[in-house]
């Protein structure tokens, strides 16, 4: 019984997206308005019409002009409730800001811009996507303001995010006004850590028997000299000393891992489980690029080319962490 | 399921639980003992859990508790009547449910049980006071259910905040109470408790005293002429001429005789309007002798020979008549030869020491007089006492009633006067009606059930029926001064008296402040609570000239009309057409492009929106608009003195080059 259950329930998530796909495309921004809101009484605006109809055969059968005013009463409520409830929501834009790139097992976190024309102040919007809620209680002086949800974790990959729903039941809860909308931006999961020792090739034919094993650590007697920071330096490469003494931020440059230089090769591990062959590397990278080393990666198909710095590193991970997708799919690029 | 913390749980619980003790008061007399108990122990236990933590109860111990409530609710029902159960089921179900809060949800259920808890108080009370009250009850309920979702504002704007939404509610609830076609009753339903009380077709003196305890409002007379004499206010409704030996009831002939043929009436009349309230019977209020001037409803009012009013059907809503009473004309229009035997009737046996008394009192060969005089003599003679707590009398009441207890209350008085009338020869009757009422306004009388009260008529050749009250013998303040001053503190306790300043009536605000307060009762039960089918037709009437199809169909509309026009007043954004907007060169450009299919989004900026759209454009629309939001920027800070015109010019450039 259940699992037919969750089956219908999985059909009607799929038709439900590609019917809301057409109607509201995934965007980076949004305002909501009448193209892209929905409104229903909620379970309790259900039990409200219940009740206008229990009162009004109650104040006829008794001919109780009270209790008839009483049914009446709420159908007024009610019908104020449901424009309230609209304008009040709609009153809302949300903007989503890019997700920043994370490791597997980490927590992922969606960020975005809630701002209000504060016609209404006060209220409530709901925010819940990949089965997590948050209350996110607008504030009263500010016109917008960041809300930040937490998500489940993902497989590394390059995923598009889930539709995020958002739901007000502004006024007395007795409709329930909500939103699927999706981002544009993408979620970026890199491949986990694996701790496993550095295999450096030379050069990208050289056989396995000619590698340096760098793995070990930075020497401080190979000091060069110390130059200017720049952004792409290891901040443990930072020489405190000087920032203390106010004279700015600079590196203290090695000798050694100038020298440095080689490929990393995902073969040398892929007798095992591919995704933890990609942890290890995931994991050497990271390594390399601490300690300064110019490196490439070589991942049979793809390879690129041995260099140093961040932008080097992350244009790594995302090869790691979409290694196996359909090309399509890596053509939109990082770009963060 | 949304789950509250203990702070979002702490206002609302402790508002609800108070709105939920408060909707239940004006009902106690229907709740029972033990359904008492665990309300009070439920609202102990959210008053707990809002000063303090308190460990969330048990589940299987509340499930058990249910079980447990339902079967006493069944084992109870029988004794109960199904309005009764259902309200103490309805009581049951937001005890159990305050014990668990905790969720929206519950606060949502209770929610839910307190509308129908304060509909079925609508049921029993409708009076302006009670519908205040539970206004104020619905209106604290709505407004818990607003502070579950009200966020981060503050208590105080959220109480403004939910008023507002109600009160523009009103006035759409007005108009659909006024435009609703009324239905008559869809099907039998339970009777409700407080059309039960009143006069009832018959009378058992050993009953106790019911009616004297209620003081729901029995019917107002407004008064077109003088008031008469207290003494002289006997409303007569019930003539009961037929008795057991323990009962008097009604002859079932009293309706199928001739109806209100023309009698001859003399001396001055007095003209009154009376607006009685809803009750079970059919008949009517008057005084003697009544011809009725004017009925202000499609049904009409008879009269028949015991001088009563009444009407074919059921009093189930409240009704309006105007009536000329000839207080001085002899009632001796109707005495056949028939009714003569019908009201010397008694029954062959039982009383026994009444009779004999009776007989010895006696003797052929005196007149009617002399013989009344004689019987008369048994209540001045005796030491009987007026009281609302008489024994009970059930095997020949009479006899007890005359000489063992001597203590009784109107009932027992007339009871065995009029027997012992007819022992002695003379036609005798039982009156039932009330007596009295509360003088207000100078001109309008409040008759209330407890002054409810039962005479006699005896006849007599040539004067016709004569009214006499023995009550007045034993407590003669009963007629002038009403119930309250004939009998003592202790009992006056009994008697559940409306609010009331009738205490300080010397004081001439507060007289003042009280004659306000009736007159806005009266409009009230006149406007709200009798608005009827007849109502809304003479309304159509009033407006429209006329009643048919089409006037009833424009009078929906036009009400329809007017509820969209109060729709559109609360949400039509007419403040920014009516206002003129200042020049602004920016909201022009986001107009254009709006028409093109761009919309801006809130939190961007000009300069950001252009950017986005800066790939779709072709060189010339991108410096055109480059330009233009350049000199808008200008034109708003101020930075150099843009021209109006130039912008302008600018503005159809752009349009130009989209074409």
């Amino acid at each position: 019984m259940k699992p037919a259950l969750s089956r219908l329930k999985s059909v009607y998530i799929k038709r439900r997206n590609q019917w809301l796909s057409k109607r509201i495309p995934a965007e980076n921004s949004f305002d909501l308005d009448l193209g892209n809101t929905f409104i229903l009484p909620s379970s309790f605006g259900w039990a409200m019409i219940a009740i206008v109809v229990f009162l009004f055969i109650l104040g006829t059968n008794y001919q109780n002009n009270i209790v008839l005013g009483m049914s009446y009463f709420f159908i007024a409520l009610g019908l104020l409730s449901l424009f309230h409830s609209y304008v009040y929501f709609t009153q809302h834009s949300v903007q989503f800001l890019p997700f920043e790139p994370e490791f597997e097992n980490r927590e992922l976190r969606l960020n975005c811009i809630i701002s209000s024309t504060q016609k209404y102040t006060g209220g409530e919007i709901l925010i819940s996507a990949y089965g997590q809620t948050q209350r996110f209680a607008t504030d009263l002086m500010k016109n917008s303001q960041t809300c930040s949800l937490p998500l489940i974790n993902l497989p590394r990959g390059l995923h598009d995010c889930e539709r995020i729903k958002f739901e007000t039941l502004y006024a007395f809860g007795l409709f329930r006004c909500w939103s699927y909308l999706k981002p544009k931006h993408q979620l970026l999961v890199y491949p986990g850590i694996q701790k496993a020792p550095i295999k450096l090739h030379r050069h990208l034919d050289e056989d396995d028997s000619e590698h340096d094993n760098v793995n070990n650590k930075v020497a401080s007697d190979n000091l060069q000299g110390i130059r200017n920071f720049v952004e792409t330096d290891p901040l443990h490469h930072v020489s405190w000393k000087h920032v203390a003494k106010g004279q700015g931020l600079l590196t203290k440059d090695f000798a050694q891992n100038a020298g440095v230089s080689g490929w990393v090769r995902l073969s040398d591990y892929q007798n095992g489980d591919i995704e933890n062959a990609l942890r290890i590397l995931s994991y050497q990278v990271q390594q390399l690029y601490k300690e300064n080393a110019e490196f490439g990666i070589d991942l049979g198909v793809t390879k690129i080319l041995p260099q140093t710095g961040f932008d080097h590193l992350q244009k790594c991970l995302f090869r790691l962490a979409t290694y196996g997708e359909p090309p399509t799919f890596e053509k939109s690029k990082l770009n963060a | 399921m949304r789950e509250l913390t203990l702070d979002q749980l702490k206002i609302p619980g402790a508002l609800l639980s108070l709105c939920f003790a408060l909707s239940v008061l004006p009902m106690y007399a229907s709740i029972m003992g033990w359904v008492w108990i665990l309300f009070l122990c439920s609202v102990g236990i959210v008053w707990a859990k809002v000063l303090k933590k308190l460990k969330p109860v048990n589940n299987t111990t509340l499930n058990l508790l249910a079980i447990f409530c339902m079967l006493l609710l069944l084992l109870f029902s029988g004794q109960f009547g199904l309005l009764s159960t259902m309200i103490n089921l309805l009581v049951v179900a937001g005890c159990l449910k305050l014990i668990t809060l905790r969720t929206a949800a519950d606060f949502h259920l209770i929610i839910v049980v307190l509308v129908f808890l304060i509909a079925c108080g609508f049921i029993y009370h409708q009076q302006l006071l009670l519908t205040l009250f539970y206004g104020a009850i619905l209106f604290t309920t709505l407004f818990t259910a607003f502070l579950l979702n009200k966020g981060k504002l503050a208590y105080s704007t959220s109480a403004k905040h939910s008023a507002k939404l109600i009160l523009q509610a009103l006035p759409i609830m007005a108009l659909l109470f006024v435009m609703v076609p009324r239905l008559p009753p869809l099907w039998e339903s339970a009777a409700q408790k407080s059309s039960s009380t009143g006069l009832s077709e018959s009378i058992t003196p050993g009953d106790i005293a019911n009616l004297a305890q209620s003081g729901d409002l029995a019917f107002r007379a407004e008064f077109i002429t003088d008031v008469p004499e207290p003494q002289e206010r006997y409303w007569r409704s019930i003539v009961l001429d037929n008795f057991d030996g323990a009962t008097w009831s009604m002859d079932d002939e009293t309706f199928v005789l001739e109806r209100t043929s023309q009698i001859a009436v003399e001396g001055e009349a007095t003209q009154y309007l009376v607006i009685a309230e809803p009750n079970n019977t059919r008949w009517k209020y008057s005084l003697d002798i009544p011809v009725v001037d004017q009925v202000m409803s499609s049904r009409t009012i008879y009269r028949n020979q015991s001088y009563q009013l009444f009407s074919q059907e059921v009093n189930k809503q409240a009704s309006l008549y105007i009536v000329s009473s000839y207080l001085s004309s002899p009632l001796n229009h109707f005495l056949t030869s028939y009714e003569r035997n019908k009201n010397l009737q008694v029954p062959d046996d039982g009383n026994q020491r009444t009779r004999q008394w009776v007989n010895e009192a006696i003797s052929q060969d005196m007149s009617t007089q002399q013989r009344l005089r004689a019987i008369m003599d048994m209540y001045f003679s005796n030491q009987f006492s007026y009281t609302l707590q008489p024994p009970l009398m059930q095997t020949d009441p009479v006899d007890e009633f005359l000489f063992t207890h001597r203590r009784g209350f109107c009932s027992h008085y007339a009871s065995s006067l009029a027997f012992m009338l007819r022992l002695a020869g003379i036609p005798a009757r039982l009156v039932a009606g009330y007596q009295g009422g509360e003088l207000q306004n100078g001109n309008i009388l409040t008759v209330r059930q407890y002054d409810a009260h039962a005479w006699v008529e005896y006849w007599v050749d040539g004067s016709g029926w004569m009214r006499i009250d023995p009550t007045a013998i034993v407590a003669p303040n009963r007629l002038l001064d009403g119930l309250f001053s004939s009998i003592d503190e202790t009992e006056s306790d009994l008697i559940e008296r409306p609010f009331n300043l009738s205490e300080f009536n010397d004081n001439p605000i507060i007289g003042q402040i009280r004659d306000f307060l009736v007159m806005i009762d009266h409009q009230w039960s006149q406007t709200v609570l009798q608005y009827d089918q007849d109502s809304q037709r003479d309304l159509i009437k009033k407006w429209f000239g006329d009643f048919n199809a089409k006037n009833m169909t424009s009078f929906m509309l036009i009400s329809l009309g007017l509820i969209v026009f109060c729709l559109a007043l609360v949400f039509l954004p007419y403040k920014t057409w009516f206002s003129r907007q200042p020049y602004s060169p920016g909201a022009q450009l986001l107009k254009f492009l709006s028409q093109k299919g761009w919309q801006k989004h809130t939190h961007e900026t000009l300069k950001d929106f252009v950017a986005r759209l800066a790939p779709k454009l072709n060189q010339t629309q991108r410096s055109y608009l480059h330009v233009y939001v350049e000199q808008c920027y200008m034109h708003q800070y101020n930075e150099r003195e843009i021209s109006q015109e130039k912008l302008q010019e600018m503005l159809r450039k752009i349009k130009r080059s989209f074409k």
